[in-house]
This record gives C-alpha cells, sequence and structure tokens, in this order.
C-alpha cells in the first residue's frame, strides 16, 4: 500500500523534532476524505437560511413574515423578537482597553439578531428554517423588511468626523476607545531634538478573510440532558464553547462544541458567531438538528473582516540615524458590531509590533476605535502584528530614502546587537533570543543586495520600473495560554495526545506526534490527535496568534514528564527496583548500570493486561495534565522583494522573494516553510490585489470573487526560505511561532519594492492594494 | 408546487448510477452530496470561479475535461462519465485504497496542500492537466507557463500555490511523453 509519500523504512529517529515528517492527515485529505462541518448530515435535521440587511444603516420598522411561512417546507421562522427574552447573553467583546483618561472602553450590546437598527449589509435579521436548504432559502428571500434607511458611515476617520451618523446612541461619536500608550512628554521631547522626522500617513486596507471553506453549522439538543450540541469549524473547542455557553445563557456544562476538519480560518472562525445562537435556539425548540452553510456571497459580508486601520507615523532619528522615537497616531475601524477581539488590533499590537528588532527607546501609541456601517473587524492572520510592523518598515524606508541612508544601512545602525539581550522595550516585552544581525546579513546576502545595481539596468534596459524592499520583522506571539496535555495509552495499543489547539489546515497532529515520539519514544504510528471535541477537553486555549507548538507542545513536554513520574514507579515494581534507580532513556525504563528495563508500550501493555496493581501505585500512565500560561514568543526575521513594474499597465510581477526567519526550535521544517508561504502569499494578496471597495451606501462592490481579487498560482513567485533559529527561553519547545509572520513580512518588503521602483517618478507612498490602477496614476500624477 | 424530477443515470468512478429521480434543477455539486454522498468537490463559492468543487468528465474519445460541479446541473451528466475525488485512488475488490493517483502521491510528497479544502480541484486540474499534457506534448520552455495557467484557475487561500506547482511539474517532469524535447 502506497499511501504515504515517506518511504516505509525512515527509522524512528526520522519523526524526531526537527525532520520534515510527512503530515499524517494528508492521505485522508487528498482523497477529499476530510470530514468538514458541510459534510454532516444529522438524522432528521433541517436546514436553514438568513435574512440579511440589505441596507447599512437603518432602523427596523417591520419584519413581515407571513409571505414566507406560508412557502413550502418552511417549519419556523425567528426574529430578534423571538430571540429576545430568552436569557441568551450579548455576543461578547473580550477586549477591556480602558480610555486614556481612565474611563472603561464603550462596548455596545450585539444581540444575535438585529431587534433596533441594522448597522451593515449582512446584518442578520431573521432565520427561516425549512426542509430543505432550497426551500430556507427562498423562503428567506419571501421575509419582506420594513427598514428606515439612514445615512451610513463607512471609514473609521469619517465616523469620528463631526456630524457622522451615529451608530449607537450610548456610543456618542461613535467612538468605542481612546487608547494611548507610551510616555507622551518623552516622546514629544525626542521628537522636538530630532535631526530628522519621517512622517507618513498609512492605510492597512480592510481584507475580507475568504477561507475556501465556508462557514457552515449544525445544531442540536437533547432535551433529556437539557444540552446542546453545535458542530461549527473553530480554532479551538474549549474557550469557544464556553462563549457559546455564555452566550445561550446556560453553564459551560450543557453545551458542547465539535469539531472536525476545517477548510482555513485565519483568525476568523474562532469567534461566536450570531448565526450560532439562533441555530441553537431552533434547535431546542424544533427538537431537531438545524443546520446551516454559509454561500459565498453571504460570507463576503457576513464573516468578520481582517485590518482596516490608518495610521499617521512618525520616526524621529538623530544625525546619525539612530531612532529616537516613533509615535502612531490613528483610528481603527472596528466595522459595525464589536468582535471578541475587535479593539486588540489597532492598539495594544500596534505597539508591541512595531517595535520590531531595532533599539527604538520610545513608543508611543495613540488610536481611537470607532464604530461603522460595516462587517465587524476581527483576527485576520496575525491581528494587529503585521499592521504594526509594517507602519514601521514603511517608516524606516520614507527616513531612509529622505536622510539618503541606504535602506539597509539605516536598519543594520539600529540592530538589537545579541550581546544587549535580554532586551527590555519601552512597551514592556522583554526579547530573550535572537541574532538580528546575523539574520539581517544572511538575507540580504542571499537577496544578492550588493548586485542590485546590474539587475536595475536590465530592467530599465526592458523598459521597466525595478525596485526592492526590505521588510525585517519581530512578532510578538500571543502568549502560550493555559493548555490541554493529555496523554492516554489506549486499549488498541495507540497513544492520543488530547489538547485544545486546532488545526485548521495548518496540520497539528504531525508536530505533535513528533514531540511526543522524541520524548517518550512512543512509536510515531501509534500517535492519536484528539482537538476537536469539547467533551474531552480539561483545558484549552486554542490556536490563534501563532502559539500552538507553544502551547501544545509544550503541554506535551510536561505531560510527558508526568508520564516518565508514574512509569518509574511502575517499573520499579516490575523489575523489582528501587523507583529511585529506575531512568529514562529511549523510550525504556531500565535499572541503572543494569540491563534490565522495560519499554514505555510494554509497559503500558503490560497495565491493561496485567493482574490488578498495589493500590498504592499508580494505575494506568495516563496523563491529564494542564499547562499553565508561558510568556510570548519572539518570531523575527528579514524579507526582501524585488518588483518590476510595467509602467505602461501598472502591472507588478515580483521578481523575486527571499526570506531568513528565526523560528526558534523548528519542529517540522516542511510544514514551517509550507506556512510562510501561506502568510507571504496572503500578505501579497494584501499589498497587490485585494480590495475591499464599500459605496458611499455601505454596499460592498467586491463581494465575489469576480470583483475581489484572491493572490492566484500566476501572481506568487518563488520563494528562497532559509532557517536561522535561536530557541527561545520562553517556553519548554524553544519554538517561535510561524503562523502568521509571513504576512509581517511580505506586506513591507513588498510595498517597500514597490515605492522603490516608483520613486523615479516622484512616489513617496503608496497604499496598499497597488493595483495596476493606483501604480499608473501615481507615475502619471505629475503629467 | 412539486419539484418537477427527472431520472438520471450516469457513470460516476466507473461504477453505473442511477436511474434516480433528481430534481430538474438540481445542480451535481448538490446531487453528489445529498444523493451519493460524495462531498468531495467542494462548495468554495457557487459561481463557478474558484474550481474547489470540479470532477473530471471522461469523454467518449478517452480525453478528460473538468467540469464545475456548483454551476452544472446533475442532468447534463446524464449518460455521461466523472471521475470525483473520491475515484482517483486505486481500490481492491473491497474497496479499500491500495494506491493514490500519480497527482494525489504527487501533492503529498511536495506538502502541496494545507486545510485540503481546495485539494479535489486541484487533483481534479492536474489530472485534466497530464491528460492534456499526454496527448499533446508542450515544449520544455514553455512548461511553467502552461502549469501556472493551469492552476491559475484555482483559488487556495492557505498555501501559496508554490507546493502544487512544484509537485506539478516534477510529476510532468518524470512522467515519460508529456514534454517535447
Ligand atoms: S465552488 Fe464551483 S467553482 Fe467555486
Ligand atoms: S489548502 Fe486550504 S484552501 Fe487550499
Amino acid at each position: 500500500m502506497n499511501m504515504r509519500a515517506a518511504p516505509a523504512e525512515l527509522s524512528s529517529a526520522s519523526f524526531g523534532i526537527g525532520q520534515p515528517v510527512p503530515r499524517n492527515e494528508d492521505p485522508i485529505l487528498v482523497r477529499g476524505e476530510g470530514r468538514y462541518t458541510d459534510d454532516l448530515s444529522l438524522d432528521g435535521q433541517l436546514y436553514a437560511a438568513f435574512v440579511r440587511s440589505p441596507h447599512a444603516h437603518g432602523v427596523i420598522e417591520g419584519i413581515d413574515t407571513s409571505a414566507a411561512k406560508a412557502m413550502k417546507g418552511v417549519i419556523a421562522i425567528y426574529t430578534g423578537a423571538d430571540i429576545d427574552g430568552q436569557g441568551y447573553g450579548p455576543l461578547r467583546c473580550q477586549i477591556d482597553l480602558p480610555n486614556r483618561d481612565g474611563t472603561p472602553i464603550r462596548k455596545p450590546i450585539r444581540m444575535a439578531l438585529a431587534t433596533d437598527k441594522v448597522r451593515f449589509v449582512g446584518d442578520p435579521v431573521a432565520m427561516v428554517v425549512a426542509r430543505t436548504a432550497v426551500e430556507a432559502r427562498d423562503a428567506a428571500e419571501a421575509v419582506a423588511l420594513d427598514i428606515a434607511v439612514l445615512p451610513a458611515v463607512i471609514s473609521g476617520e469619517d465616523a469620528l468626523a463631526a456630524g457622522a451618523p451615529q451608530l449607537y446612541d450610548e456610543v456618542p461619536g461613535n467612538l468605542i476607545l481612546d487608547y494611548h500608550s507610551g510616555d507622551a512628554e518623552k516622546v514629544a521631547a525626542a521628537f522636538a531634538g530630532a535631526a530628522h522626522v519621517a512622517r507618513l500617513r498609512i492605510v492597512n486596507n480592510r481584507i475580507v478573510v475568504n477561507p475556501i471553506e465556508p462557514r457552515s453549522a449544525i445544531a442540536s439538543y437533547d432535551r433529556k440532558a437539557g444540552r446542546y450540541t453545535l458542530h461549527a469549524p473553530s480554532q479551538g473547542v474549549f474557550g469557544l464553547r464556553n462563549n457559546l455557553a455564555a452566550a445561550m445563557g446556560v453553564p459551560a456544562g450543557l453545551m458542547r462544541l465539535v469539531t472536525g476538519h476545517v477548510g482555513g480560518s485565519f483568525g476568523m472562525k474562532a469567534s461566536v458567531f450570531p448565526e450560532h445562537v439562533v441555530l441553537l435556539h431552533a434547535a431546542r425548540l424544533l427538537k431537531k438538528p438545524v443546520k446551516w452553510t454559509d454561500q459565498r456571497s453571504e460570507s463576503f459580508v457576513a464573516d468578520h473582516h481582517g485590518r482596516d486601520m490608518v495610521f499617521e507615523a512618525e520616526l524621529a532619528l538623530d544625525a546619525r540615524g539612530r531612532f529616537l522615537a516613533t509615535r502612531f497616531t490613528g483610528i481603527g475601524n472596528m466595522g459595525g458590531y464589536l468582535s471578541p477581539v475587535g479593539p486588540m488590533m489597532a492598539t495594544l499590537n500596534i505597539g508591541k509590533n512595531s517595535v520590531g528588532m531595532y533599539r527604538t527607546p520610545l513608543v508611543e501609541v495613540q488610536a481611537k476605535c470607532a464604530v461603522t456601517n460595516t462587517p465587524p473587524i476581527g483576527a485576520y492572520r496575525g491581528a494587529g502584528r503585521p499592521e504594526g510592523n509594517y507602519f514601521m518598515e514603511r517608516l524606516i524606508d520614507a527616513a531612509a530614502r529622505e536622510t539618503g541612508i541606504d535602506s539597509a544601512e539605516l536598519r543594520r545602525r539600529n540592530l538589537i546587537k545579541p550581546g544587549q539581550l535580554p532586551w527590555a522595550t519601552p512597551i514592556g516585552t522583554v526579547y530573550d533570543s535572537g541574532d538580528f544581525p546575523a539574520l539581517f546579513a544572511q538575507a540580504l546576502e542571499a537577496a544578492d543586495w550588493k548586485g542590485y545595481a546590474a539587475r536595475l539596468r536590465r530592467s530599465r534596459k526592458a523598459g521597466k520600473l525595478r525596485g526592492r524592499g526590505i521588510g525585517c520583522y519581530l512578532e510578538v506571539t500571543a502568549p502560550p495560554s493555559n493548555e490541554m496535555g493529555g496523554l492516554h495509552f489506549e486499549p488498541d495499543g495507540s497513544v492520543t495526545i488530547v489538547t485544545g489547539t486546532l488545526d485548521y489546515g495548518q496540520g497539528h497532529w504531525t508536530p505533535f506526534a513528533q514531540i511526543l515520539s522524541s520524548q517518550l519514544g512512543v512509536p510515531f504510528d501509534k500517535i492519536r490527535l484528539v482537538q476537536g471535541d469539547s467533551d474531552r477537553l480539561i483545558a484549552g486555549g486554542g490556536t490563534g496568534g501563532s502559539k500552538s507548538v507553544m502551547a501544545s507542545g509544550s503541554a506535551i513536554i510536561e505531560a510527558s514528564e508526568l508520564v516518565i513520574e508514574k512509569g518509574k514507579l511502575l517499573a520499579a515494581h516490575f523489575l523489582e527496583a528501587a523507583a529511585a534507580d529506575i531512568e529514562f532513556t529511549g523510550g525504556r525504563f531500565r535499572i541503572a548500570g543494569t540491563d534490565r528495563a522495560i519499554g514505555i508500550m510494554a509497559l503500558a501493555e503490560r497495565l491493561r493486561t496485567g493482574a490488578p496493581l498495589p493500590s498504592d501505585l499508580p494505575q494506568t500512565l495516563d496523563v491529564d495534565h494542564v499547562f499553565k500560561a508561558a510568556p510570548s514568543a519572539y518570531p523575527n526575521g528579514c524579507h526582501i522583494a524585488e518588483v518590476e513594474i510595467d509602467p505602461e499597465t501598472g502591472q507588478v510581477e515580483i521578481a523575486s522573494y527571499v526570506m531568513v526567519n528565526d523560528f526558534g526550535t523548528v519542529v517540522n521544517p516542511m510544514i514551517v516553510e509550507g506556512q510562510l508561504h501561506g502568510g507571504v502569499v496572503q500578505g501579497i494578496g494584501q499589498a497587490l490585489y485585494e480590495m475591499t471597495a464599500y459605496d458611499e451606501a455601505g454596499q460592498l462592490m467586491t463581494g465575489s470573487f469576480m470583483d475581489y481579487a484572491m493572490p492566484r498560482a500566476a501572481d506568487v513567485p518563488f520563494f528562497s526560505f532559509a532557517s536561522r533559529g535561536v530557541p527561545t527561553s520562553t517556553n519548554r519547545v524553544g519554538a517561535k511561532g510561524c503562523g502568521e509572520a509571513g504576512c509581517a513580512g511580505s506586506l513591507p518588503s513588498v510595498m517597500n519594492a514597490v515605492v522603490d521602483a516608483l520613486a523615479p517618478h516622484g512616489v513617496r507612498h503608496l497604499d496598499m492594494p497597488a493595483t495596476p490602477l493606483a501604480i499608473w496614476k501615481s507615475i502619471h500624477a505629475r503629467d | 408546487m412539486t419539484i418537477a424530477t427527472k431520472t438520471l443515470s450516469l457513470t460516476i468512478n466507473d461504477k453505473a448510477v442511477g436511474p434516480i429521480d433528481v430534481p430538474e434543477t438540481m445542480l451535481m455539486q448538490d446531487f453528489l452530496y445529498e444523493y451519493l454522498n460524495l462531498t468531495g468537490s467542494r462548495m468554495g463559492c457557487g459561481q463557478g470561479i474558484c474550481h474547489a468543487c470540479t470532477v473530471v468528465l471522461e469523454k467518449a474519445d478517452g480525453s478528460l475535461e473538468e467540469m464545475r460541479t456548483c454551476i452544472t446541473g446533475a442532468h447534463w451528466f446524464a449518460g455521461r462519465k466523472i471521475r470525483t475525488v473520491e475515484g482517483h485512488a486505486r481500490r481492491d475488490a473491497n474497496g479499500a485504497i491500495t494506491e493514490l493517483s500519480p497527482v494525489q502521491l504527487a501533492f503529498i510528497e511536495h506538502f502541496s496542500f494545507q486545510c485540503g479544502y481546495c485539494t479535489p480541484g486541484f487533483v481534479t486540474g492536474a489530472t485534466v492537466l497530464l491528460d492534456q499534457l499526454k496527448r499533446n506534448p508542450v515544449r520544455r520552455e514553455a512548461l511553467e507557463q502552461v502549469i501556472s495557467a493551469a492552476l491559475d484557475r484555482h483559488i487556495c487561500r492557505c498555501t501559496g500555490y508554490v507546493r502544487y506547482f512544484e509537485a506539478v511539474r516534477d510529476l510532468v517532469l518524470r512522467t515519460p511523453g508529456l514534454v517535447r524535447t
């Protein structure tokens, strides 16, 4: 049988940490046998469709469901009025940052279905349940909405302007949060004394997340137990289960969340969505499972979007080009409601992730978070990290151009040196590891930075503009939160890892198994992973902020140590020795200094099949451990892009793309490199193609793959990829998360290259997406 | 109002299917999901753009074509022969898989995909491309361009495409007769 690409004779060392082990999940997925949520059908299930607001802003005057109710197959229709008073909580925003004056953030209440007002096109107002999906959709179209349309406001800047349409009575001026961090006085003094100040107004454009698997959910209710079950894609079932339970007003024990395969998420599917609440409600009332699957046109308007902020970014330098201070003053667009993490991106994460690998002593962030008549902004690959890093890296290039210092040289002068670690940054992080100058030099070398002049000449000869851009990054990952490390030795001789992070395409089974195999010597092919059933978990921080290997990996390492402790007691019993004399190496418990030993799998087998043990001994090797949260890690790297632009068409081609990354200990290099490919290309999409455009009334004008340009195969370059890892001391694995770093590197490297190419035409800055039209216009702006 | 149905018979993955009563307006993708539980042809857009839902049409002359099931009616396939992603691997008499197709193996070898949701479409697209190259070998210099154009029809949000590309190129180059010398 040839189901795995790897030769069968791979030795067990080939499955250790650092090996490019093929993913266990691949043979399943490549045969089309993945079980994504929509592939599941429950007995007797009904189908739901949502009625969504066609207007960006308005008062709901009436919802007439009578015609729809009379349609064939329709079982029930629920509006906000039906959901109200059921004890369902609001959909909560989890961010509690204070305003700069110390007052709390304003969090307007969002219920699952709008009752008073609609606040974006796509805002759900009713749900139809019918016998078939087609009947449900037809009936949803027949629900008549009477909405008194109000003027809409689309951008964060407009929302904060005097006289702007007001979304909420309780949010005067549409201002959710007036965030401030840093020492304003010291920063002002640094700017006043600077030899040079670079300043740019920079947009970080709104992105439609667009995982290729649309959202889907099946709700059911067990009347006897009074317990809900939701099957839905997620990024970890434990936390989302708790949030769902809160949204339904029940204790966590009365909610179960099950997630199968997930077809991409990038932050988006981690939230409770309004659809979940209404589906669970319907399942309880109708005593039948209710299923809903999004249409793509619906996901464009109803999913959380990403990014969408605009900042005035400033960098103060002394006469030798040393960074004195940065100041970021801007606005984060929250959309019509606050997503669970909405206010985190334009505030905290800009501060943390704009510092980078530089010795900037002062950082100030002033950010206003505004509600607008657009879909809520949620986490999207990096969630504020790539944005903050992008602002800084664009600023450095602007400063280089203005001061005449080479952009590589300017960065080099400001890099933190290995001897200066640990380095306490002005925003409270402490960098523990890395060799930024060496990594930087390696990237320049790989990109042949010195040989650029010849390539530039060649491009010019061919009538093309050419530019090069550096995008360094240092990301502050989400701190690895409490995470379960369950290790269960199963009756069939396999070992199950139970953990609460959740793979939505990354492939967790394989690297987690590599870690376990290296700790306990358990044969790789005997290892299973349980991740998507909240009933199996006692803790789970979930996936997000590039922390899965750090959190679950650490949990597995600690759990393995507990297994070894138990195993020593048991081995001592079986080998008739003192526990203190037992050592564990290479998967075997051995009486020190002898050849009397028992392997861990044999020990597990003996426990299952042997006679009962004295009660003072552990009865199994199983462990259910909770790893306690650890500090963030600081993945870093340098990406260098070169682009060629056709001045006639404004078309950009990425001529080369080089990256050198420090992810500390790399468990599976093939997976890590794949994560970088994906992240870099999502960044290229944002930088060059993806435009989320609204008209004045708040209608999305780029609401399908026809109008919204996703990066395609012909758009992407080949990558030169290298790892230069320095293990971190902040977690047990030594890993620094890699999942989001690609975006952090590609946004600035690509855009710095584009602006560099356009510089001969007097272009200082261009906002993303640098579409052919935008580029052509910038070239001809002076004509 | 009752939904008008028609009987449908076709061949899927070398097996005769039908006659079954199928609504006249039903799309092929819904038919595969709901009548046959063949869920591998995935809904990504429902508008004919992303190619996550494609299947191989095996034509009478033996040539292959990629068809989008999300915009093609089930009845269009009446009397025709298709291969869904579930039908690419070789199986033994009991239906157990004995060997993946060359395209599937190449995708695994090259770590081509991540979440796997777009993968059935890429398996289909690459299989059809290989068939076309068998009939019409390409000049070596044009190969990259031809692969890139073929993959360009498929949207993947996770991978950055590079390893899909490399897998297909590698497979084309080691399959005799696809490249003109
Ligand atoms: S789902 Fe058929 S082309 Fe997108
Ligand atoms: S692998 Fe996820 S969409 Fe392609």
